[in-house]
């Protein structure tokens, strides 16, 4: 029957395409952390407001001021004060250089504060947005499945590139300054385009494990023996 | 930003799943419907509790300005603005912690609302940070009974608008949205939304189902 046969084709097509997808990257990648420039931006910034603000705090005594002494001390304080969160800031930068981010393999994503890995299968997407000072990097779970990460609190997330569960467990969000794969940057185009690879690899062996089971099984086999 | 979704079981005549694909099909249904809590309480932020003082202070220092160098209109621009930031901070005296808006697996509710609003009706979910507040516009269906909101005199308070033109909607303002004392992204919460909106409609498949099998 035509029918019949244009189920076999459409089968066929959706087969072959599948099977396109489904031979994805294989390798291991490890996506570190750069901050070594922000670190070493914020140390000077704070240095510089340390400098001011102390310099302010010590004006009355250096010109022997009199009267309204305050008007030299408020605004050194505060400057001392954001000097001194800069400094924190450029501390926790410095620790945050260098780490981690995510272990990309054929199968699953580590993050950094994960206990082990989760497999791509669990996500349905991420989306990654470019803001001025950061990457924020959001990956949405698919329905029955729960996130591994930790949620750090708010310093510590300075200090390290974690992941942390968002809305009620659905998303899961980390940010990063510069992704570096092998010593090389990546703007925000390559590493979406890296992870849609491997997120659509896993998602057509996903599909084709439901639809084509025999088949599945078949390149199962032929991936193990090395063919 | 929801996919309205039809409900495949609810119409005359459907066919229903049965055996071991009606098995499937509940637990899908689960799945979509245990992704979100049972209920999640959202408060504002404390945006306007931590900015009010400060900006108190900004406007006493115009108000001093203006006596030190002895112009009225100054000192009235400032004794205007501080009385204004100083009632914006009373107003939020209690920001972070009212909870003004709940989300179930079936309604929402809202303090400015006579009612709840079923979130089968809801057809498109819209967020948007407009920087003062954030407004979440639920765009209704047609049919849907619409409850009536009540005005609420806050300054950038917890309000809740329900409009019939163009298309019944209601817009829920508020001056950030936290959850659990979490501040929640846009994104975030359009995802949420969504998601309680999709947990709706599965609650209200899986009940034809369970009703005709």
């Amino acid at each position: 029957m035509p029918c019949n046969n244009m189920d076999d084709a459409r089968r066929q097509a959706l087969l072959s395409d599948l099977q396109a997808h489904a031979d994805g990257p294989q390798q291991r990648c490890e996506i570190h952390e750069r901050a070594s420039g922000q670190a070493l931006f914020s140390a000077f910034a704070a240095a510089l407001l340390l400098f001011v603000g102390g310099w302010l705090v010590s004006l009355p005594s250096l010109i022997h001021m009199r009267s309204a002494q305050w008007l030299c001390w408020v605004p050194g304080a505060l400057l001392l004060a954001a000097g001194l969160l800069l400094l924190a800031c450029a501390e926790a930068f410095s620790r945050r250089n260098g780490r981690c981010v995510m272990v990309l393999s054929a199968d699953s994503v580590q993050f950094a504060n994960a206990r082990e890995p989760t497999p791509w299968a669990c996500f349905d997407g991420f989306e990654i947005d470019q803001r001025p000072l950061r990457m924020a990097l959001v990956f949405s779970l698919m329905a029955g499945q729960r996130g591994q990460g930790l949620a750090p609190p708010c310093f510590k997330s300075l200090a390290a590139p974690d992941a942390r569960p968002v809305a009620a467990g659905m998303r899961l969000r980390l940010w990063l300054f510069n992704p570096m794969l092998d010593g090389r940057r990546l703007d925000f185009e390559e590493l979406a385009g890296l992870l849609d690879e491997y997120l659509q690899a896993a998602q057509a062996r996903r599909t084709l494990g439901k639809l084509f089971p025999e088949v599945q099984r078949f390149s199962a086999v032929r991936h193990s023996t090395g063919q | 930003m929801s996919q309205p979704q039809s409900s495949n079981f609810s119409g005359e005549g459907t066919a229903y799943p049965r055996g071991a694909q009606r098995d499937a099909v509940i637990a899908e249904l689960t799945q979509v419907i245990e992704r979100v809590p049972e209920q999640m309480e959202f408060t504002n932020t404390k945006r306007y509790w931590v900015l009010g003082p400060v900006l108190t202070l900004g406007a006493l220092g115009i108000l001093w300005g203006g006596f030190s160098i002895g112009k009225t209109g100054l000192m009235i621009c400032g004794g205007f603005l501080t009385l204004f930031f100083l009632l914006l901070t009373w107003q939020h005296r209690n920001a972070g912690r009212e909870v003004f808006m709940r989300l179930t697996r079936r309604e929402l509710q809202h303090s400015a609302l006579s009612g709840p609003i079923d979130l089968t009706d809801v057809v498109d979910v819209f967020v948007k940070d407009e920087g003062l507040v954030t407004l979440q516009k639920l765009t209704l269906s047609e049919t849907a009974v619409l409850p009536t909101h009540r005005p609420v005199s806050v300054l950038f308070g917890n309000q809740a608008m329900v409009l019939k033109k163009p298309r019944p909607h209601v817009r829920i303002n508020s001056a950030g949205v936290a959850s659990g004392g979490n501040k929640l992204a846009i994104d975030d919460l359009a995802a949420l939304l969504t998601a309680y909106v999709q947990a709706a409609l599965a609650q209200q498949q899986l009940d034809a189902l369970q009703q005709h099998g």
